[in-house]
């Protein structure tokens, strides 16, 4: 399309000034042909006031010019011959995404970017929910990740918001310090908020060029989250049809009321709110890159139709566990993973819960993670997913954290395991825990492949919502998980210096809660708090 | 007909001389290329549609450089790819830049990257030296 507006350049001779040179045989002389991050280039937060405006006909005012997005202020040169190849390109120059290779996107747990993903730097680079309202925006809080008894555990959890007043608590997004073991986090509420929240929920976020550096504002990569909104509070384009819906089915409630929707960012502050729909009637999403592929896992509404557009035709009711996946964010593929005829995807294993009688097998509130698979499953790399099922204990209903695993995202089964169900009553003494997040990590030595996860649990004499627990387990090798690894004890988490809090991964007080007794009612002065009083290290005794 | 915004100007290139030896010609010759990263353009501009106006100096354009412009995807895949007529676009002629447009068919917002690429095609002497400056605008697309 041409306008034909006449522009004037008139300033832009001032920008040859800078010129830089390169041969003939493309290879750069002047410049590095990889992104140069200076302190003059680097991208910075820029308001539209800030930004050039050219009018239509109007002269170029280059003085307006003066801070432009800089982050371009490269040029590399191909030699010829050689075939354009986007990502082997980023690979070798190190991109400013420093995302890393394409074969650690195989790697990744869940990026927008489908840039290669590097988790060496997620100790760095995680997200923490705070679920007490009164941690401000701006806060500095302090982790509380105890005594290293294995290896020391990240808390990278994000949520969706939380208990008790589930619709007034956003995510935040704790600014992870340079260091995790000094564990000083500054609050950061997203602009993404969730209206109708669901549980803790891990994503990748973009890491820095500099690994070692800390800021937001040197993040480079593209973040995709997907969250959960009601209809009205995000305005897809096509809100009505859906807004109907839940006029017409009142006190449904996620996913049957709620829309997945995606969202972009590159800080993980900022949101570009896309209104492009993933799934109708869905939530608790979780996210995962594999190959060319991004995986959204996500709880589903089945009517007996398909109340999700894209989902196969089935006769099944309830919520089960879908998948869609795509490769430009453009179109969708959708299929059920987990529903209640058990014809899809994961193998139950009724007699692994060890709890009674499955009542509801559908799978729900996913978690998905890139992991080493056990022997049971064929060993090699390949995925875990966490998720939540429902079933009957002495006749009330329950619900424990399971886990499948499959060697690929889009795998036909997915093994579930037996005997690895969390939590176990017996060992913990509590009622039902919902919704995992789970988040690989890798320690400074190497040594362990540490999966750290945060679930919310219910008190089982208490209501459900303002019990919501979120907690840590310990850190695992592979060796591990042959082992019924997620079956906690005392002597291995919270009372031996992990702490926890409700809905909160940071952590409270030792001994408080989760698997010990029921958490105490909270008070309103309790509520009320700071945050730095509530979530402060506890480095006279040693936890930090 | 939709309305177009001030343009927004989003990104400088920062100038750079290119010579050529006349060596590598044709499909064969190098390319040199320039990315901006879109979610800064998302950041500044969350209402950005796709109007691109990119700017280029007059030698530029008389060294035959072929340019192009491309909507890359997170997942390295190109969505969109416009080559850009620069020579036949407005020439400023006190400033000796010229300036073309280009409207993408979908919201380029999603994208990873938007690169601006050009080689000389032909492999013309007189290349050596030629000063080249980008500058590349949004429109705000409004109806």
């Amino acid at each position: 399309m041409r306008i034909g507006q006449p522009i004037d350049w008139s300033k832009a001779a001032a920008l040859a000034g800078s010129a830089e040179e390169t041969d003939g045989d493309g290879s750069s002389t002047g410049m590095s042909t990889r992104s140069r991050t200076t302190a003059a280039s680097r991208p910075r937060a820029q308001s539209p006031a800030e930004t050039a405006v050219l009018g239509h006909g109007q002269p170029v005012d280059w003085g307006k010019v003066a801070h432009p997005v800089e982050d371009v202020g490269v040029a590399e040169t191909r030699p010829a011959g050689r075939q354009a190849n986007p990502g082997g390109e980023k690979a070798a120059r190190g991109s400013a995404c420093a995302c890393g290779g394409p074969e650690r996107a195989a790697a990744a747990h869940s990026a927008g970017s489908g840039e290669a993903l590097d988790w060496s730097r997620a100790a760095h680079r995680n997200v923490a929910l705070v679920e007490h309202p009164s941690v401000e925006d701006g806060a500095t809080v302090r982790l509380s990740v105890g005594p290293s008894k294995k290896a020391a555990p990240l808390l990278p959890i994000m949520g969706a918001g939380f208990a008790p007043s589930r619709s007034s608590n956003p995510p935040v997004i704790g600014n992870p310090p340079r260091a995790w073991e000094s564990a000083d986090w500054q609050v950061r509420w997203p602009d993404i908020l969730p209206v109708n929240p669901s549980g803790p929920e891990c994503f990748r976020n973009a890491f820095p060029e500099d690994p070692g550096a800390s800021g937001l504002d040197e993040l480079a990569a593209d973040v995709t989250f997907l969250a959960n909104y009601l209809t009205t509070s995000f305005s897809p384009s096509d809100t009505a049809s859906a807004s109907a819906w839940v006029a017409a089915n009142p006190g449904a409630g996620e996913p049957a009321a709620t829309r997945l929707l995606l969202a972009l960012s590159d800080d993980g502050v900022t949101w570009y709110k896309t209104g492009l729909v993933v799934a109708n009637h869905a939530g608790v999403p979780a996210v995962a890159v594999e190959g060319d592929r991004l995986y959204v896992f996500f709880n589903a509404t089945l009517d007996g139709a398909t109340l999700v557009d894209g989902l196969p035709a089935t006769a099944d009711t309830g919520d089960p566990l879908c998948c869609a996946y795509t490769t430009d964010l453009r179109s969708w593929t959708y299929r059920i993973i987990g529903n209640h005829s058990n014809t899809n995807g994961i193998s139950y294993n009724s007699s692994g819960a060890g709890e009674g009688d499955i009542m509801a097998l559908n799978a729900h509130d996913p978690s998905v993670v890139r992991s080493t698979l056990s022997s049971e499953a064929g060993g090699g790399e390949g995925w875990w997913l966490f998720y939540t099922l429902h079933w009957d204990r002495d006749g009330t209903r329950t619900s424990g954290t399971f886990f499948a695993e499959a060697p690929t995202l889009d795998a036909a089964n997915w093994l579930q395991h037996a005997g690895k169900i969390f939590p176990r009553r017996e060992t913990q003494g509590f009622g039902s825990a919902e919704d995992p997040s789970v988040i690989r990590v890798e320690t400074a030595t190497g040594y362990y492949l540490q999966y750290a996860a945060g679930w919310t649990a219910v008190d089982p004499s208490g209501d459900t919502y303002n019990n919501w627990i979120v907690a840590l387990p310990s850190s695992m090798t592979q060796d591990d998980l042959d082992a019924a690894p997620w079956t906690l004890d005392s002597s291995s988490c919270w009372s031996s210096g992990y702490e926890i809090r409700l809905g909160n991964p940071m952590a409270q007080s030792a001994g408080e809660g989760f698997g010990v007794s029921p958490p105490p009612a909270r008070s309103s002065a309790h509520h009320e708090r700071n945050a730095d009083s509530l979530v402060r290290a506890r480095r006279g005794s040693g936890s930090v | 007909m939709p309305i177009h915004s001030p343009i927004h100007l989003v990104a400088l290139f920062k100038s750079l001389q290119v010579s050529t030896n006349g060596a590598s010609t044709g499909d064969d010759a190098a390319k040199s290329y320039l990315d901006l990263q879109v979610p800064q353009i998302r950041n500044m501009l969350p209402q950005a549609s796709g109007l691109f106006v990119v700017g280029l100096t007059e030698n530029a354009v008389a060294t035959d450089f072929e340019w192009n412009i491309q909507f890359i995807s997170g997942f390295d895949r190109i969505h969109e790819a416009a080559p850009i007529n620069i020579a036949a676009s407005n020439l400023d002629s006190a400033s000796g830049m010229r300036s073309a447009e280009y409207t993408t068919t979908s919201n380029f917002l999603l994208e990873s990257r938007l690169r601006l690429w050009w080689r000389n095609k032909n492999g013309i002497s007189g290349v050596k030296n030629a000063q080249l400056s980008a500058v590349l605008g949004v429109h705000l697309i409004t109806a």
